[in-house]
């Protein structure tokens, strides 16, 4: 890897996240270190959505409400000098937001089927239907921040959001993007939770969102910016198809790296699980020597991380 | 990145029949699938009528399945197989690992969300139906149905998902991720996505009208297009039937607003702009534009202005014509059938109409071949998306130099 230039090279330059254990990776990481793990099931119940807003907001699906928070700490995080939609010294067409989840809106979508099935087809609601989309919360994403370049919404169950990592990582390696906001949201909705339960799914369970702010490494160095990590590879392959850890390392050029799985912190969740492990992967490898990997319950996405060694 | 694409086979499922020669010769022929809703009741909406997907009888155990999909999916797969069979491509083995999937859907296993609220209501959960809703599934049954065992991506963003699945594709051959990619979109009627789009007002009450001055909204319509996209050298060797060449993509967002275009068609005109630059060609060699064209007031106007502002005066010299009047608007399926439509007006060298179209507009004031096909020499043509979430896509397709 390190013969590629800085050019082609993609750092992670912020991380945020939010999930039952609170706002942040470090409760994370900390729960990790210490082995501590969720005797339950757990809600991110306890944030308050508008602290994590960059703009006043008439009506929120909670996986969106997730995915804004993670982003507002993300950007934070890497310190982009941005101010709501404004980012001076960035482009915005070359600016995007790519995110994965396995449910989605599924709250919205109830409250709108509920609407339709009680009431009939005229009583749809038009604000919630708006909202009620799979790809709402990528979408809210980019109005929030006016990325005007590429957005992408992934659904690939457990691999979800290791398909909007790779999605953000080839976007910036092809030229069509010089910094991408990527990562996952789920939100354990009413009919996911009933679902699940009548599944006997064995828990913990986790809902939350994690964002990694990626760009370049050359334009992170002019900016000044101090590169947490690299993502050197990344993976998603059909879905049961378990190899994807494999191929993941073969794309980073390394035969070996530790898995880091967050679910064993914050319980698991879903879409959002792979993204939330490599927001601790990115963390913890400052201090790592080896690679670390973020990978699908499933083993069918995969995501690598470097420490950046300059 | 020197790795070029070419399409080799393809395949759809429309209110116009159930394969790709009926979508063909439905479109040429000027013929429309749209017509009453019958599969539920559509009292309620603002038009009841939509390109509903007729006469179709899906065979589990052809698919190696033991029951039925949810019924988008069951389009998907039937679609999958026709251009599966057209390319004549086989995997190398029960997961091919150079074979990949790329998946798109708006609204997932709605008729199997439908049900499974309906449980839910009454107090019953019903976790099959929830499965059969999830997103992840109609991947799932497709990966196993084909073989495919490479790179694998579901997408949604709208309406704009079937281009950008081609775009992805286009990626994961130039990256040399697969060989082959199966490219596989769809999406069905069912009673809340119509509602909401009806209460969204984006539903005409009269008839479906693109770029006519007396337009008032779209009309939805259902069903699967499926294309199998393959590395140039790679079909070469086989000897397979290469039908054109896809030559570039680009994907982005208005960042405006959730349902309202942008001022301008900004956000289209950058997503066309860059689709070109990224083919490497000359706005000046595109023959063809395969519009979105909707036939909502606000949006024929902003597509044309994007039109305008990167093909320039080519672009009053070119047929600029939208399919939707004729098979619906097919949502997640919209742009890998439109793309398919585009393909094969490269290599037939005839473009299909726009329907219904009666009254000029001083603002859409572009060649939109009104109400009958038109045969002209087709080389390069583009095919533009766009969605809610203010998502826009377009693909460049053109023939095999």
């Amino acid at each position: 890897m390190q013969s590629r230039s800085d050019d082609a090279r993609i750092v992670v330059t912020g991380v945020g996240a939010i999930h039952g254990l609170g706002a942040g990776v470090e409760p994370l990481i900390d729960a990790l270190q210490a082995g501590e793990r969720p005797a339950e099931d757990l809600l991110a119940a306890d944030y308050d959505p508008e602290d994590f807003r960059e703009s006043s907001k008439t009506y929120m699906d909670p996986c969106s409400d997730l995915a804004l928070a993670a982003c507002y700490l993300a950007v934070r995080d890497a310190d982009l000098g941005w101010e709501g939609a404004r980012h001076p010294g960035f482009a915005s067409e070359r600016l995007g937001a790519s995110l994965g989840t396995a449910w989605g809106t599924t709250e919205s979508m109830l409250n709108m089927t509920a609407r339709v099935q009680q009431r009939g087809l005229r009583f749809g609601s038009p604000m919630i239907f708006t909202h009620s989309f799979i790809n709402s919360p990528a979408a809210l994403i980019s109005i929030e921040y006016e990325l005007q370049g590429a957005n992408m919404t992934h659904s690939l169950g457990d691999a979800s959001s290791a398909a909007a990592l790779k999605y953000a990582m080839t976007a910036i390696r092809t030229g069509r993007a010089d910094l991408m906001l990527a990562g996952g949201a789920e939100a354990l909705s009413k009919p996911v939770v009933a679902a699940l339960g009548d599944a006997g799914f064995p828990g913990p369970i986790g809902e939350g969102s994690a964002i990694l702010v990626l760009e370049t490494a050359a334009q992170a160095l002019e900016r000044g910016a101090k590169p947490i990590a690299e993502l050197i590879g990344a993976a998603c392959l059909a879905p049961c198809a378990t190899a994807a850890g494999e191929r993941a390392l073969l794309a980073a050029g390394t035969d070996c790296a530790r898995v880091i799985d967050a679910s064993e912190a914050c319980g698991h969740a879903f879409g959002a699980s792979v993204a939330l492990s490599a927001a601790c992967c990115a963390v913890l490898a400052a201090d790592a020597e080896e690679p670390l990997a973020a990978v699908s319950r499933d083993g069918s996405g995969a995501v690598v991380f470097e420490r950046w060694r300059g | 990145m020197n790795r070029r694409a070419v399409i080799t086979g393809m395949g759809v499922v429309s209110s116009l029949g159930r394969d790709l020669d009926a979508f063909w010769e439905g479109l040429i022929e000027g013929r429309s699938g749209i017509d009453r809703i019958d599969r539920f009741d559509p009292e309620g909406l603002r038009n009841e009528s939509a390109g509903q997907v007729r006469d179709f009888h899906f065979q589990p155990e052809a698919f190696g399945l033991e029951e039925a999909p949810d019924l988008g999916t069951q389009f998907m797969l039937v679609a999958a197989r026709e251009a599966i069979v057209r390319a004549a491509i086989v995997p190398s083995a029960e997961r091919d690992p150079g074979f990949g999937g790329v998946y798109a859907t708006n609204f997932g296993g709605s008729n199997a969300w439908e049900t499974y609220v309906e449980g839910l209501l009454e107090g019953q959960v019903r976790q099959a139906d929830f499965e059969e809703f999830a997103f992840v599934t109609a991947a799932e049954h497709a990966c196993t149905a084909f073989g495919i065992g490479g790179p694998c991506a579901l997408l949604s963003v709208a309406c704009a998902s079937g281009a950008a699945a081609l775009g992805v594709a286009l990626d994961m051959i130039r990256l040399g991720e697969a060989r082959a990619v199966l490219v596989a979109c769809c999406d069905a009627l069912a009673p809340t996505p119509l509602s909401g789009l009806s209460t969204l007002r984006t539903i005409t009450d009269e008839m479906i009208r693109p770029f006519s001055a007396d337009r008032s909204g779209t009309i939805f319509g259902e069903g699967g297009a499926a294309l199998v996209l393959e590395e140039l050298e790679h079909a070469r060797r086989r000897d397979a039937k290469i039908v054109c060449e896809v030559l570039g993509w680009a994907e982005n967002n208005n960042a405006y607003h959730l349902t309202a275009p942008d001022q301008g068609g900004a956000g289209m005109t950058r997503v066309v702009r860059e689709a070109i630059e990224d083919a490497g060609v000359d706005p000046a060699g595109i023959d063809y534009v395969n519009a979105h064209g909707t036939g909502t007031q606000p949006h024929d106007p902003a597509e044309v202005q994007a039109i305008k502002a990167v093909l320039g005066s080519r672009a009053r010299e070119i047929p600029v014509s939208s399919i939707k009047a004729a098979v619906g608007h097919m949502m997640g399926a919209a742009g890998a059938a439109e793309a398919i439509a585009t393909a094969l007006a490269i290599t037939e060298d005839v473009v299909p109409p726009t329907l219904n179209y009666r009254e000029p507009d001083p603002e859409c004031d572009l060649d939109h071949v009104p109400n009958v096909a038109r045969h002209v020499e087709v080389r390069r043509a583009i095919s533009i998306s766009a969605g809610i979430g203010g998502n826009n896509a377009c693909v460049v397709l053109g023939e095999v130099s």
